[in-house]
């Protein structure tokens, strides 16, 4: 180690020299002001092509701040729901899809997130004959260590993570839930016992996320706990979608999936295996974190049972549906996955098959279980890849075109 | 046996054949230094895989490591990259001792490896591809590019840019976008290659890069070997199978045969040994060993490697 000329760390180090592109580009580069090989496949594109997605894009956006003007509590509630969901689903898909690593403990990160936040948030009360413990800090500073704590224990984690790989890694992460669980219900103090406890309310300087304090009534609608929860939700699950692309598809993401699609490959390219497995799992662990503070506002309580097996499953079972390694997938199943059981509920009395939870028939859940469980088998066995799976299939179609007309002009070799 | 290296400047450029030129980032030449194997043993249970094998590869040359199926070629790189530890011998960089080191550490000491069989996400457009190849030169975490920090943004085009550069030298600038899934097969070998040059390496082992590739695309491949040693100066360890290639190219011949060095030397001392005719024909089957056409005219064949053991195998990644 110490025997290394000095010379040779620096190769390492060193960026490409950006002093060279005069001599070495300017005779073979008319490409200069392209910024992305990737745009350069299509045949030349008409004008009104490039606007296509920005304007969809800022069409999507003004739909979704405005619906709160629109609709109801229920449907409120539920898109801060979807937030949760496509939030912790992203988280997962960094890590099932992007490093190719199977984790079953999903719920454990979404349950340090939600009991960090609620402990850290709530004022010391007493309940009952318990007498529950908190540190009564302002709630977005109590999001943000929640997170934090949610990403400690994915570093605990992560020696474990970062050996194991695929699904020696789910069956470990297994034990994680269990644990959460026992925690969950025999630390008291912390999380409320067996009963839980209630999750105090978010609030940002002083604007709180409850009905009223301050009353704000914009157009005279009054937004009240379900509009400022569903902006809540908005902005984070659009925050975290925008950083998860943002490394997905830069050096760190190329890293993931290399170590996905061949650890000896990633190996001998530079990349760190062992160390990328337990980053991706770090990453994965916030993603639940932040997840779980969320599940926490929108539930107003947490509990042993919002923290289960079924918790990790359902967030596979989105993910699946979406397509490993896909963001918008992630997006995509999460507004299935996690809508659908509400939404059932929502018209329960309009659907003939269901009953009442405990009357003996299928409740609603139930019902949302088979569906997706249904779903999950169909894009298993027919669309493996989920929808973001179709999404590529489409374009790599386009492509195939491209290059083929690239081709008969005698573009390569 | 001429050899050329860039040493410290800005190294000289080629630019013919295949495609643009291609300039070894400056700096980056250093002192050059021999890849040394000293010794090396790699024991799968009680197969002998690689038996107290030495080589050394002078800096600027194309070595060529050759043998039957099942001699230890490729359990010989994965030794030098670092995928296996030998249980004796070690492997040098000049002064540097390799040998116990992680892989990736050893590409950041500049060794680069293309791989034999088809490597890389088949997905993801070529660029991509050998984008990864930049992993250990640059620095962007999840956090610099969750946020898309200036200083990330900046090394990503920087690197991008240096990608091009090197798929031109490669003759893939137009597949650059294409996904290497939908490449034939000669031109995903060519991504292999680049993606291996793109880790800017002092030392690049080529896992049999022409193997499966007809005339035409072999001739290319073989230009673009002379070029990366004659014109980047990068010393050149290469395993490959078709013998005059091998024959035209090397500067010096290491022979493996069930894991031992039979043979090391120049081509035509090689070509003539004894030894090597004997490993590649059989015993009883040299007729006249001073014949030109020795191994030459014999492309390995299946039966040499009748050990159907892990080193027949050679570790597909």
């Amino acid at each position: 180690m110490s025997e290394s000329e000095p010379g040779r760390p620096t190769l390492a180090a060193e960026p490409p020299q950006p002093a060279q592109p005069p001599a070495a580009s300017a005779p073979a580069a008319p490409s200069a002001p392209e910024p992305r090989a990737g745009r350069r496949a299509g045949p030349a594109r008409g004008g009104w092509r490039r606007w296509v997605k920005p304007l969809a894009f800022a069409a999507g956006a003004v739909v979704l701040l405005a619906l709160p003007f629109y609709l109801e509590e229920f449907w409120l509630r539920l898109g801060f729901s979807v937030s949760t969901a496509i939030i912790g689903a992203i988280g997962l898909t960094i890590l099932v899809g992007g490093a190719g690593q199977l984790s079953l403990g999903h719920a454990f990160f979404l349950a340090v997130g939600a009991i960090g936040y609620t402990w850290l948030a709530s004022e010391p009360s007493t309940l009952g004959t318990r007498s529950l413990s908190g540190l009564g800090l302002p709630p977005l500073l109590a999001m943000v260590l929640a997170v934090g704590l949610a990403g400690l224990a994915g570093l605990l984690f992560s020696p474990v993570a970062g050996r194991l790989k695929g699904i020696y890694l789910g069956i470990a992460s297994l034990g994680l839930v269990f644990v959460g669980q026992h925690v969950l219900t025999s630390a008291t103090p912390i999380t409320g016992g067996f009963f839980g406890r209630r999750t105090p309310e978010f609030s940002l300087f002083g604007f709180t996320f409850d009905d009223d304090d301050p009353e704000i009534a914009p157009f005279g609608i009054p937004f009240e706990r379900a509009e400022r929860l569903w902006y809540l939700g908005l902005v984070l699950a659009a925050l975290a979608t925008w950083f998860a692309y943002g490394f997905l598809r830069s050096r760190p993401g190329r890293a993931l999936r290399a170590v996905r699609d061949g650890e000896i490959v990633a190996a001998v390219n530079g990349v760190d295996v062992t160390g990328y497995r337990a980053r991706a799992f770090l990453v994965s662990s916030m993603y639940a974190g932040l997840a779980g503070v969320l599940y926490a506002l929108s539930i107003g309580s947490i509990a042993p049972e919002s923290f289960t097996f079924e918790v990790s499953i359902m967030y596979l079972a989105i993910i699946l549906l979406g397509g490993l390694g896909s963001v918008g997938g992630a997006i995509v199943g999460a507004l299935f996955v996690a809508a659908l059981p509400l939404v059932l509920d929502h018209y329960s009395d309009g659907l003939p098959f269901l009953s009442a939870p405990g009357s003996g028939g299928v409740s609603y859940a139930e019902a949302a279980r088979y569906v997706y469980g249904g779903a999950v088998i169909l894009f298993v066995l027919f669309q493996p890849y989920g929808v973001a799976g179709i999404a590529h299939a489409v374009r790599r179609r386009r492509q195939a075109a491209a290059f083929k007309k690239l081709a008969a002009a005698g573009g390569s070799g | 046996m001429t050899v050329v290296t860039a040493d410290g400047g800005p190294a000289s450029s080629l630019g013919q054949g295949t495609g643009g030129a291609l300039e070894s980032p400056g700096g980056a030449g250093g002192l050059p230094e021999p890849l040394v194997v000293e010794h090396v043993s790699v024991r799968f249970g009680a197969l002998r895989a690689l038996d107290d094998v030495s080589l050394r590869a002078e800096p600027g040359s194309i070595h060529a490591i050759i043998g039957p199926n099942g001699a230890g070629k490729s359990t010989l790189f994965n030794v030098i990259s670092g995928i296996y530890r030998p249980v004796e011998g070690r492997v040098l960089l000049g002064e540097t001792v390799l040998t116990g080191r992680r892989p990736h550490q050893i590409t950041a000491f500049g060794i680069g490896r293309s791989f034999q069989n088809l490597a890389g996400s088949p997905y993801e457009p070529v660029l991509e591809n050998i984008m990864i190849g930049r992993h250990h030169l640059t620095r962007t975490g999840f956090l610099a590019a969750g946020l898309r920090l200036p200083a990330a943004r900046r090394e990503e085009r920087l690197h991008r840019a240096r990608v091009k550069e090197i798929a031109e030298f490669l003759g893939l600038t137009a597949l650059l976008p294409v996904p290497i899934g939908m490449l034939a097969y000669g031109d995903r070998k060519r991504v292999e290659v680049a993606r291996a040059l793109a880790t800017e390496p002092r030392v690049l082992l080529l896992d049999e890069p022409v193997a499966g590739m007809n005339a035409a695309e072999t001739a290319q491949m073989a230009a673009t070997v002379r070029q990366i040693r004659d014109g980047l100066g990068i010393t050149v360890l290469l395993v490959e199978h078709d013998m005059s290639m091998v024959m035209s190219l090397a500067d010096r011949v290491t022979v493996l045969d069930f894991g031992q060095r039979i043979a090391d030397g120049d081509p035509a001392a090689v070509q003539r040994d004894p030894a090597v005719i004997r490993a590649y024909l059989g015993p009883g089957e040299q007729d006249g060993p001073g014949e030109s056409g020795g191994p030459a005219a014999a492309e390995p064949s299946g039966d040499a490697a009748s050990d159907a053991s892990p080193a027949g195998r050679e570790v597909a990644p």
